[in-house]
């Protein structure tokens, strides 16, 4: 069980690891691309589209990383004036609520990735892109949040916990 | 359903939300879920929910969000900001207030070099408390002068919040981010002048101290090797938008390039602080973006459940003067600062205050610009203003958050000073963009 749950945060941080290297690449791809452009010769005409689609990646990767370590915003205003009872209905009402949404972006997300990869459509930019990768990187990031999202319902670690996330 | 129900019923839910503690992605996301499902038919309405939360950020405009805050991560990490510091510092001289000079001159170079606010705040804070407070600073002197030019960051281009404002408004992201140079350097003039009064008025506000001689000639040498480089950073990102060369995506990048040719140049770049700047990057766009792809349907929903044209029937039926109007949205901007996070606020009102705006035949640029300053001013007001936490855990010991927030009211009126300013003399801000349209 300790393995698993090893193999799931090393997961977790893998995805954001690629997310962070794809930044640094968008970067270094842009400049590339001006440079290339303004000593007159012919830029990759990929980079644009390709940056653009990364954008996408870079969020729903990293995503569940983010919400393992407590890095999505929130207000706490309400919060920082209610008792410790009240502060803990709050939360599983936040945490319970947050796993269904999830769990239904997951299930029509999933659909939608099928239902695209059956038809075979595409994205049309600068290169076309098939529609279904694009929805296909959503499942994977809603499922995982939902079992963040999980963790947090069942008390193994709680989102307004400052600290590190408890593995 | 009538137009005010509908409305009530998403910005209540979505607020609700938030105040119940939900993350604010979540709160939108679950606002969209339910909104989708009451107004744009059910489950085909999820559909287009997850259609546009694709949509929302696969788009070359979001593109400089990363890149400025990487920029601004790398400033930080590769130990180029301290360099800046040490030789603004230099020259100084024995000025009566001198560290809280230093804070606004090098918070205004700092806000020209990084697109967070909340990074600037927190680097100056933790460098410049200690020092200002053993010094005998008074908290308005040292607390105060932070937080108010910690909050440049947001006018000041590379701003990661003007790139979203703009692209949530779906405004010219150059033209804004440009147009935010002038009012940042007046709202830092008038820091300067209100430091310049304290210590008039109150020299032991800020107590004269002997400092090290300095030679003219470090002064010189200090100038021109650490400070005059940071202009290439400062013209790859706001010249090459200014002469037209680049997109404000492709001078952000330019801008991360300028950053790492300046940390290779000062032998300061190490995979250490590029591995920081990655994280710290990571962990701000991530949030951000994520917010913007939940919200992505929101204003779709307030505008396919009339509220959005309900709104503005019902406010242009009032027949109020369009300078009441601004008033009202620059209030609004006021209020919800008291409470909310600045992202949080761009989407609640965008969506309502721009088609707004329209019919009453304002420029949306300037516009634009009253919000950023409207939420520049949201960073440093109770009890919700980041600004105010960031320096709650720099302050010495025993400072409460009142004297924090006492400390950073009359720089919050400088805030608004300038906003009246920028409301009277549109061409403040105005004027700079029009000089990119111009041939």
């Amino acid at each position: 069980m300790r393995s698993l749950a090893r193999a799931y945060d090393w997961l977790l941080t893998a995805m954001a690891v690629v997310s962070a290297a794809v930044i640094g690449l968008m970067a270094l791809a842009i400049m590339f691309d001006v440079i290339v452009r303004n000593i007159g010769f012919r830029p990759p005409p990929h980079t644009s589209a390709a940056v653009e689609f990364s954008m996408l990646y870079v969020t729903l990767l990293a995503s569940p990383w983010l919400l393992r370590h407590k890095g999505h915003v929130y207000i706490e205003v309400l919060l920082a004036h209610v008792d410790a009872r009240w502060k803990r209905i709050f939360a599983l009402v936040t945490y319970a609520t947050c796993f269904v949404a999830c769990l239904l972006l997951l299930y029509y997300s999933l659909n939608l990735t099928l239902l695209n990869w059956q038809r075979g459509g595409a994205d049309i930019r600068s290169f076309d892109m098939p529609r279904w990768l694009l929805f296909a990187a959503m499942p994977p990031s809603f499922l995982l949040m939902a079992i963040e999202f999980g963790r947090f319902l069942l008390g193994y670690d709680s989102l307004y916990d400052r600290g590190p996330p408890v593995v | 359903m009538h137009w005010f129900a509908s409305l009530i019923i998403l910005l209540g839910m979505v607020c609700g939300l938030m105040g119940l503690g939900f993350p604010v992605a979540f709160a939108f996301l679950v606002t969209d879920l339910v909104g989708v499902f009451l107004f744009m038919g059910g489950e085909r309405g999820i559909t287009q929910l997850i259609g546009n939360m694709l949509s929302s950020v696969t788009t070359f405009t979001l593109v400089p969000v990363p890149l400025f805050i990487l920029m601004g991560e790398l400033f930080f990490h590769t130990g180029i900001a301290i360099r800046v510091f040490d030789a603004l510092d230099k020259c100084l001289g024995r000025l009566p207030g001198r560290l809280s000079f230093l804070t606004v001159g090098g918070g205004t170079l700092f806000a020209a070099l990084s697109g967070s606010s909340l990074a600037n705040t927190a680097m100056m804070g933790s460098m410049m408390v200690p020092e200002m407070t053993r010094r005998g600073y008074k908290p308005v002197m040292s607390i105060g002068a932070i937080m108010g030019t910690g909050g440049l960051a947001i006018l000041i281009p590379p701003s990661a919040l003007a790139v979203l404002l703009a692209s949530l408004a779906r405004i010219d992201v150059g033209a804004l981010l440009i147009a935010g140079i002038i009012p940042g350097l007046v709202l830092a003039t008038c820091y300067v002048t209100l430091i310049l009064l304290i210590v008039r008025l109150d020299p032991q506000a800020a107590p004269v101290y002997d400092i090290a001689q300095v030679s003219r000639w470090q002064v010189v040498r200090a100038l021109i090797v650490d400070v005059a480089p940071m202009g290439v950073v400062v013209f790859l990102v706001v010249g090459l938008i200014l002469l037209g060369w680049a997109t404000p995506s492709e001078s952000a990048a330019f801008g991360v390039g300028g950053v790492l040719l300046l940390a290779v140049a000062f032998r300061r770049l190490s995979w250490a602080a590029i591995v920081k700047s990655l994280d710290g990057t990571l962990r701000v766009t991530v949030m951000t973006l994520l917010i913007i792809l939940a919200s992505s349907t929101f204003s779709q929903i307030l505008a396919f459940s009339g509220a959005s044209s309900g709104l503005i029937s019902w406010a242009t039926s009032l027949d109020m003067p369009p300078w009441v109007a601004l008033l009202v949205m620059y209030l609004t901007i006021l209020f919800l600062g008291c409470f909310m996070d600045q992202l949080s606020i761009m989407l609640l009102t965008v969506p309502i205050f721009f088609p707004l705006a329209h019919v009453y035949g304002m420029d949306p640029i300037w516009l634009g610009i009253i919000v950023m300053m409207g939420l520049e001013i949201g960073l440093t007001t109770p009890p919700f203003g980041l600004l105010l936490f960031i320096m709650q855990g720099v302050a010495p010991p025993g400072t409460t958050f009142a004297q924090i927030c006492w400390a950073a009211a009359p720089f919050v009126a400088c805030g608004v000073f300038v906003s009246v300013l920028i409301m009277v003399f549109p061409s403040i801000a105005l004027w700079l963009p029009s000089l990119i349209a111009a041939p």
